[in-house]
């Protein structure tokens, strides 16, 4: 059974870009728009892995780690930011919310695919 | 105090700051509300496109891969090749069917002999009879002479009408069989030859079309992996276009931070001109990017429009049979044809060789009939022998008067000799037939496995056939998509000039907007006319600036491998990743 992994954007086009490129890779997608979607569909769906934007309405990433690192299903799995954002401040940010990497949009295909095998093979 | 007489002389003329500003952020919401749909076609089209171009590539490198192992399997040419195994394996047929003739012409000839042997067996009788009737004769004139062989007498005119019917025996089957199997010689031999004048002549013929055939095999196989590196270009640029649609969310990103801090800044005159400038160097950043991703989706597209045109004329080769001299279906055809009439050949050789082994098996059923004739010679020899030695004896006996019976006995003591001769030499000739039927009857059929061998290959030559047809249809629709999801993409591209456009009417009216108001400040950000580069470097974050710097002058290395990612490895070494 193939692995699933949440990808929460505001971006519709950005979406529909990374569960391409994962369901491409074999992986099962789900999507969840921001945060609160996002949390909404962890209490239903226990996934392998979670890749989140950083700057979204409702709930930010920063926050979504937090609250999903709270969970017990989502305690260890693998938590990939993805974003515009290069800071290092903010990077520490996310560091210290529980993110296990940092991507930097935009990506590769095949970087997005690779990242995700790291963590999950 | 400056900023302050600037909004009052401003205000003078009839117009609100924070209408205009409200306007700026109104054109930038519509700007986005109405590229959003846009943008979300062009990312479903790239979808599309990167879709194909994997599957694509999957299907033609699959295609490919099968095609290889089917080539293999379908070996026409060469040493090992259908042509020479199968015209080798025929005429080693015909060959070993030529030998078994030749060893039929020889049990023919033996046949013969043992005709001329049975005839030789009536002098014997002849005599016999003649013996009896002497011996008869003899007792008839003397009394004791009439005692010792009236019985005698009586005996070899027995032994004489059996040796003689014995003799009419052999002499009628061997003719029989010699009949019988001269005639099926006649026959084989004219199969033979015409069979082999067939396999002569349709050797190069089907020397030829594998030659053909396998060229033709050859080159769509070739043509086949540049359509796979092709295919591999192809997703190359499509991971492209990919890449740079991202840029293109992030500048729908950006517009919506300018909307809102254009809508910020009408609600907070104080910091409004520090806000204008900031938003002023994001539309200039914006429009540079939007140029970027324009630009760098054009030459993906263009990429793969170049690509796309060398796959579909592949495809047009490979359908149009440009490899072979005429349709695609033809070489197979023919080939098929060839090796079917091959069969034929192969069916009667097998025939003619079933046809001899009946012969073979009809000689050995003459041989035997006679051996059981001979054996029964051989005791009448024996009795004869006996019978001579005995009359010999007794005709000493008989002192003068037996001495005509003497010379007689002692005449059918020889005869015995010679009919003695006759039996071994009749052994002989049957020893001989017995041997050459073993080799003829025991001799291997490569018929079967020769007819075995070519169902494998014509098997193998129809699935070249389809795999290589499957191949091409699947290319050639998946080619045509490909062409037209390409032009609706590349069309759509055009709503990003329509963006561009609107972009610089707002960067002009924030610019107006500016100078009007706080001309000191725009002084101070450049000078009086805009400069961006200035203005970028004054006004945008660092991170900001390192996104646009990596957009516009970073070209990534893309991958070559369908699906994207597939042996990729993820690494620190790549600047846009981190691991905690």
């Amino acid at each position: 059974m193939s692995k699933s992994i949440l990808t929460v954007d505001d971006s519709a086009s950005m979406r529909e870009m990374i569960s391409f490129t994962l369901r491409n890779a074999g992986y099962h997608v789900i999507e969840a728009v921001d945060g609160v979607d996002a949390m909404a569909k962890l209490a239903q769906t226990p996934v392998h892995m979670l890749i989140t934007d950083l700057n979204m309405p409702r709930l930010d990433g920063l926050g979504l780690i937090r609250q999903a690192r709270a969970l017990p299903s989502c305690k260890f799995i693998p938590i990939v930011m993805l974003t515009t954002e290069s800071q290092d401040e903010k990077k520490q940010a996310g560091r210290a919310a529980g993110a296990s990497g940092w991507i930097v949009k935009p990506f590769r295909g095949e970087q997005l695919v690779a990242v995700a095998r790291k963590f999950l093979n | 105090m400056k900023i302050y007489a600037g909004f009052l002389r401003w205000a003078a003329r009839g117009r609100s700051f924070e209408a205009e500003a409200a306007k700026l952020a109104d054109s930038t919401a519509a700007l986005i509300r109405e590229t959003e749909p846009d943008f979300l076609r062009l990312a479903d089209d790239l979808k599309a496109l990167y879709a194909g171009a994997a599957e694509l590539g999957r299907t033609t490198a699959a295609q490919a891969s099968s095609m290889r192992t089917t080539l293999g399997e379908c070996n026409l040419t060469g040493p090992m090749g259908v042509a020479s195994v199968l015209l080798d394996k025929l005429h080693g047929g015909l060959a070993e069917t030529g030998r078994e003739l030749n060893s039929l012409v020889e049990v023919c000839s033996a046949i013969r002999q043992l005709l001329h042997l049975g005839r030789q067996i009536r002098p014997i009788a002849v005599f016999l009879r003649t013996a009896g009737y002497s011996f008869r004769v003899e007792s008839a004139r003397l009394e004791a002479t009439r005692q010792t062989f009236g019985a005698f007498s009586e005996e070899l005119g027995t032994l004489a009408g059996r040796i003689g019917e014995l003799g009419d025996e052999i002499e009628s089957r061997a003719e029989s069989a010699h009949t019988e199997l001269a005639h099926l010689v006649q026959a084989i031999t004219a199969d033979l030859n015409q069979l082999r004048e067939i396999a002569g002549r349709t050797g190069p013929i089907v020397r030829d079309t594998c030659e053909d055939t396998q060229q033709m095999l050859d080159s769509s196989l070739s043509a086949l992996e540049q359509s796979e590196a092709r295919t591999v270009a192809i997703s190359r640029h499509a991971g492209e276009a990919i890449y740079h649609m991202q840029f293109g969310d992030i500048v729908r990103q950006k517009l919506e931070h300018i909307g809102a801090s254009l809508t910020e800044s009408a609600a907070s005159p104080d910091r409004a001109d520090q806000i204008l400038a900031v938003q002023h160097a994001q539309i200039e950043m914006v429009m540079g990017e939007i140029r970027s991703v324009r630009d760098g989706l054009s030459q993906a597209f263009a990429g793969l429009k170049i690509e796309g045109g060398h796959l579909a004329e592949t495809v047009h080769y490979l359908q149009s049979g440009a490899a072979g001299p005429s349709s695609l279906s033809s070489p197979f055809e023919n080939l098929k044809k060839h090796l079917l009439h091959l069969e034929e050949v192969t069916s009667r050789g097998a025939g003619l060789r079933e046809q001899s082994q009946r012969s073979w098996r009809r000689a050995m059923e003459a041989s035997g009939e006679v051996c059981r004739s001979m054996d029964q010679v051989r005791e009448i020899n024996f009795r004869m022998h006996l019978q001579s030695l005995n009359a010999i004896i007794k005709t000493e006996w008989l002192g003068e008067e037996g001495r005509t019976l003497r010379v007689l006995s002692t005449h059918m003591h020889t005869m015995f000799r010679e009919s003695n001769a006759l039996v071994a030499d009749t052994a002989a000739v049957l020893a001989a037939i017995g041997r050459l039927a073993d080799n003829g009857i025991s001799g291997e059929d490569g018929a079967a496995s020769l007819k075995s061998r070519l169902a494998g290959d014509l098997d193998a030559v129809d699935r070249a056939q389809q795999e290589l047809q499957r191949t091409i249809d699947a290319a050639a629709a998946l080619s045509r998509r490909q062409a037209d999801r390409l032009e609706q993409a590349h069309k759509s591209l055009e709503f990003l000039a329509v963006a561009s456009t609107r972009l610089e009417t707002l960067s002009l009216g924030i610019a107006g907007l500016r100078k009007e108001i706080f001309p000191l400040k725009t002084r101070h950000a450049g000078a009086a006319v805009f400069d961006s580069g200035a203005a970028i470097e004054l006004y945008t974050m660092a991170s900001e600036r390192d996104v646009h710097h990596r957009l516009l002058n970073q070209k990534p290395e893309f991958a070559q491998t369908v699906p994207a990612g597939a042996g990729a490895e993820a690494s620190s070494e790549d600047d846009n990743i981190e691991f905690f």
